[in-house]
């Protein structure tokens, strides 16, 4: 019974979102719910490390960047049309897949803190080389480029970006739900059991480093589409700490998390920086974001999806008379 | 002190001493004048970093330390472990003098170590007390002693 | 030859000024398992709380009280009621840590704007000598000598006092510490607070020797702090002094002959040194 409520929700939600444009004619709203999207899956793929495996990352913007600077290079060396479009996305898949795997190599290794300290360490690295190397990225001050005419419809687009969302849902899902995927939430609940299990946790750590730094790369190539512009902000820690944000507010070790984080990170945005006009206090709206996020590592460290999620499992366990384990 | 003696190992001997007397005064001198009397060693190596230290010395260490730390009870895991019977004599010596101010429990496997200087006894087995009462009356039950401990 | 004591001058200075983030780290990691990610949000309090007082009174020595009270008491606050609640579990403990550092970030940003701002030298510290053919520059010296005497109190501290020993001690085994009936909160908080207010020291020594400041500038210094953590080995002052000197002369150098790569090399040596020897060269915990 239960069980039908909760899938009737999501079905609902989606079916409103893709009649949405039909409905509604606000240009601004189509454009957030895009954002959203395309922030969604940013989170998701930061979800995969913390939630599911349990590595925590500084360094995540390094692969967004990664996918946005590929389609800002390669759109703006190459004729703009569609091949050259998919070409240039996948040059960010792989290059994320190769930094993410000799990252994961140096470190995943050692202990967490070294893993965060790195990461961090490197997308500094990242920020310095895009500013300096300006004759190809421009530096700081960044450049537009052109894509093909159909992306550049904002419903066109908002369509591309919300089923560019479903579906790497449905595929991170698979993924958690794999093998792969259940060795990695061994992962984050008991390392040492699972290496002694006879896994290397290493090679599932770095599994997961890719898969993730991949999804990352993909979001960050539909963010320079969408503003057909690219500088250096993309490779930020600000930009990591929005993932950090929407998958720690949402819920971690929950997929859905990521999306309903960057839903409200992203509406909340929009809503203060517009009543910025009316007091500036609201330029600074990500103190509170901040402020929640620190009060819900210390207090909810699932997260909103995932209380939700852990005070269903209660209920049912309790109903079958039975304590069950408990993610986290 | 547990069964590794839990000493700091990158600190000399006399480091770990003086860590270990909470308040310095002349009573807590005392005492650390008579344990460095019982075990001259730790003296002659008194500037050396505890962990160079020989096996049994890193237990002298550890038993003085214990015994110039004030504390209300004092938990000892194994202390003979290792040790040359004199050194466990004076070992004894040592936990018999604690016994004066500090409640002691002792885990021992040395049965003749724990009848001298214990006053009460439990038998452990498999995480039960399967045994227990005052060390006089098991040193002349020669029945439990046989039962429990498979001694004479 | 002008140029070389110049960069070294440079070297030394910057690298006393990681000195002063990374002790406290290194302190922090070594006794409490703690890596603060706020390290470098401290850092900029310092040098924003001691520009701020500065300009109010125009005493120098005002402004650095000033920042190290500032650096003191949101040290405080922060191990009281934010570490403390989430010690022992590590990833809640990177996560918070992270998220101070952003609402620090952020605070400045509303205290003073998000603006860069400038940063007087002081005029008795301003200019420089003139040695032979060599120039030295006052205040460089002025950071140089500064950090070798927090250098020599810190060893004076860890190493002469019971209260340093407990903390030596502590880095090598917290538990054996406590079960000989010490305090271990209260010596956390201590070690938190000093590291706390090493740091905001940092800040406020730096802002004139770079001659603004802006939110930007704790987060940047934090990771050369890392860097120097890592190569110094966790827990080890005399790691982090010597690791500091090192990337604080190489980047000086660096900077002049090879601009560009400044960064990459001292990453290059942190991820050496991972790969190497990933305790440090002088670690006590790996």
């Amino acid at each position: 019974m239960l069980r039908l409520r909760w899938t009737i929700l999501p079905v609902a939600v989606v079916l409103l979102l893709l009649s949405f444009p039909e409905l509604n004619d606000s240009r601004s709203l189509l454009i957030l719910l895009t954002k959203i999207f395309i922030y969604a899956v940013f989170a998701m793929s930061y979800d995969l490390l913390l939630g599911y495996t349990g590595i925590v990352s500084f360094g995540h913007a390094m692969f967004f960047g990664i996918g946005a600077y590929s389609v800002g290079i390669g759109m703006d060396v190459w004729k703009n049309s569609l091949g050259t479009l998919l070409l240039s996305v996948l040059i960010g898949v792989v290059a994320a897949a190769v930094v993410s795997y000799f990252v994961g190599i140096l470190s995943l290794r050692l202990k967490s803190h070294f893993y965060a300290m790195l990461t961090l360490a490197f997308s500094g690295l990242f920020v310095v080389a895009a500013e300096k190397m300006r004759s190809v990225t421009n530096g700081a001050d960044g450049f537009p480029f052109a894509v093909p005419e159909f992306f550049m419809d904002r419903t066109n687009f908002y369509y591309i970006s919300f089923v560019f969302m479903i579906v790497v849902f449905l595929l991170l899902r698979r993924f958690t739900r794999s093998p792969v995927g259940k060795v990695l939430q061994a992962i984050r609940e008991n390392e040492q059991r699972t290496q002694s299990l006879g896994y290397e946790v290493v090679h599932y750590k770095i599994i997961a480093s890719v898969v993730a730094g991949v999804a990352a790369a993909l979001s960050g190539s539909m963010y320079a589409i969408t503003l057909r512009f690219v500088n250096t902000t993309v490779f930020t820690m600000d930009i990591t700490i929005m993932a950090l944000l929407m998958t720690i507010i949402g819920g971690v070790g929950t997929l859905y998390g990521g999306i309903i984080g960057a839903a409200l990170i992203e509406y909340a945005h929009e809503l203060l920086t517009s009543l910025a006009k009316v007091h500036p206090i609201f330029e600074r709206w990500i103190i509170f974001f901040g402020l929640l996020y620190i009060i819900v590592v210390m207090i909810f460290p699932m997260g909103i999806v995932g209380t939700i999620k852990r005070w269903q499992t209660h209920r049912k366990a309790a109903a079958l008379g039975k304590r069950e384990g408990l993610p986290w | 002190m547990p069964e590794d003696q839990g000493i700091f190992h990158d600190l000399t001997v006399e480091e770990n001493m003086r860590i270990s007397i909470r308040k310095a005064n002349e009573a807590a001198m005392t005492k650390q004048e008579w344990i460095l009397n019982l075990f001259p060693d730790l003296k002659t190596y008194w500037h050396r970093k505890s962990g160079n230290l020989s096996g049994g010395q890193k237990q002298m260490l550890a038993i003085a330390r214990a015994y110039v730390n004030d504390n209300e009870l004092l938990l000892i895991d194994e202390p003979s472990k290792g040790l040359a019977p004199i050194v466990v004599e004076n070992v004894m010596k040592s936990i018999e003098q604690m016994k004066l101010n500090t409640t002691v429990l002792l885990v021992e496997q040395n049965f003749f170590m724990a009848s001298t200087i214990g006053d009460r006894f439990y038998i452990v087995d498999e995480g039960r007390i399967v045994h227990h009462g005052a060390m006089k009356e098991l040193k002349e039950d020669k029945e439990s002693r046989q039962k429990y401990l498979g001694i004479a | 030859m002008d140029i070389v004591v110049n960069l070294l001058l440079n070297g030394l200075a910057t690298g006393m000024l990681i000195f002063l983030l990374a002790a406290g780290l290194t302190l922090i990691f070594g006794l409490m398992d703690v890596l603060n990610f706020s390290h470098g949000g401290l850092f900029a309090w310092g040098a924003y709380a001691g520009v701020w007082m500065f300009a109010l009174t125009g005493s120098f020595l005002a402004s650095i009280a000033g920042a190290v009270i500032a650096g003191v008491v949101i040290g405080y606050i922060m191990e009281r009621w934010i570490i403390r609640p989430v010690y022992g579990n590590h990833l809640q403990q990177i996560l918070v840590t992270m998220g101070v550092m952003l609402v620090l970030g952020e605070l400045l940003k509303v205290f003073w704007g998000p603006n860069t701002i400038n940063a007087p030298v002081p005029s008795y510290l301003s200019g420089s000598w003139q040695i032979g053919g060599v120039i030295l520059i006052k205040y460089r010296l002025f950071i140089i000598i500064v950090g070798l005497i927090v250098y020599l109190a810190l060893h004076f501290l860890l190493n002469r006092t019971k209260l340093g020993l407990v903390v030596r001690a502590g880095v090598m085994n917290k538990e054996m510490i406590q079960a000989l009936g010490y305090n271990i909160k209260r010596i956390f908080t201590l070690v938190f607070v000093l590291g706390a207010g090493m740091a905001a020291l940092g800040g406020v020594l730096f802002a004139p020797y770079s001659g603004a400041v802006f939110s930007e500038m704790g987060l940047q210094f934090a990771i050369l702090a890392f860097i120097v953590v890592v190569i110094g080995g966790m827990g080890s002052v005399k790691g982090s002094a010597l690791a500091s000197l090192l990337v604080g002369l190489s980047g000086a150098f660096m900077a002049y002959y090879l601009p560009d790569l400044s960064l990459a090399v001292n990453m290059l040596l942190m991820v050496f040194v991972l790969l190497v020897k990933p305790s440090g060269l002088f670690g006590i915990k790996g």
